[in-house]
């Protein structure tokens, strides 16, 4: 058994597939219309089979979920970045908006920002093992 | 840096984005900003102005009573906040590429799932592509 698949909730479709990859740099890979949504996924130019999902959430329960976790600000997921200096740096000069510079947190490094889907989105790198 | 306290006024001003027809200056007053500020922080975070936020909430409540309900297409108009149904029917169209009578008569044609779920879609997709598949190898 293999994870390859995870979701996130977004507020719209293209909205996020624009900022997922026009800012985050994902790359789309599948692009299936399914009524008046698409399955729509995105997966990481370093490489990996994981792909991510970005789901509607048009679901009431869906919505509540994802609005609490944004409201008590608590990041929905996290990716990991090999230089977390360097990303906050460039997602800044991009408009990107972060809660939580990049901020020591026991074995990583953390910073959390909006996705602009209404989600929290944190970012981390492992500390170099000596 | 975003700090908590005003990431929890832009989600005050988001709620009444969607249950108040005040304007975007008094829903900025009322959180405590400036209509400028208001506007560009909640577009930073939210990726799309109170207005264009508001607009698309409306267009989107509007679609799910189209497809749950049998709500007259005016009715709906007049409950999502629009007075005028010509011009509810423009912004429809231009969000979702159809008029909300057509998208009506296809949610009912094609018994369109009204609350998609990741698993949901990505079933629905799977079937999808096995009937494009099936329909390449089928003689005629």
């Amino acid at each position: 058994m293999k994870i390859t698949l995870c979701s996130i909730f977004v507020d719209d479709q293209q909205k996020a597939l624009d900022f997922y990859t026009g800012i985050l740099g994902f790359i789309k890979s599948q692009e299936i219309p399914v009524g008046e949504f698409r399955w729509l996924t995105v997966k990481s130019p370093e490489g990996g089979e994981t792909e991510l999902s970005l789901e509607p959430n048009a679901n009431p329960a869906a919505r509540t979920y994802q609005e609490a976790l944004f409201e008590q600000g608590i990041p929905f997921t996290a990716f990991e970045v090999d230089d977390i200096a360097s990303e906050f740096q460039r997602l800044k000069h991009l408009g990107v908006t972060f809660t939580m510079e990049p901020t020591e947190a026991g074995p990583v490094t953390i910073a959390v920002f909006s996705d602009t889907c209404g989600n929290l989105i944190q970012v981390y790198q492992p500390q170099p093992t000596a | 840096m975003l700090k908590h306290h005003n990431l929890r006024r832009l989600c005050t001003a988001r709620d009444k984005l969607r249950t108040e027809d005040a304007s975007i200056t008094a829903i900025a007053s009322a959180i405590g900003m400036s209509r400028f500020h208001f506007i560009r922080l909640f577009k930073s975070v939210f990726g799309e102005t109170p207005h264009q936020y508001r607009v698309r909430y409306r267009m989107e409540a509007a679609r799910r009573q189209l497809v749950e309900s049998h709500q007259n297409v005016t009715d709906i108009c007049m409950a999502v906040g629009y007075v005028s149904p010509g011009s509810f029917s423009a912004h429809f169209s231009r969000r979702f590429g159809v008029s909300p009578a057509a998208l009506r008569e296809r949610a009912t044609r094609d018994g369109n799932d009204p609350t998609p779920h990741c698993i949901t879609l990505l079933n629905a997709a799977w079937t999808t592509e096995s009937q494009f598949s099936r329909s390449e190898t089928d003689p005629d």
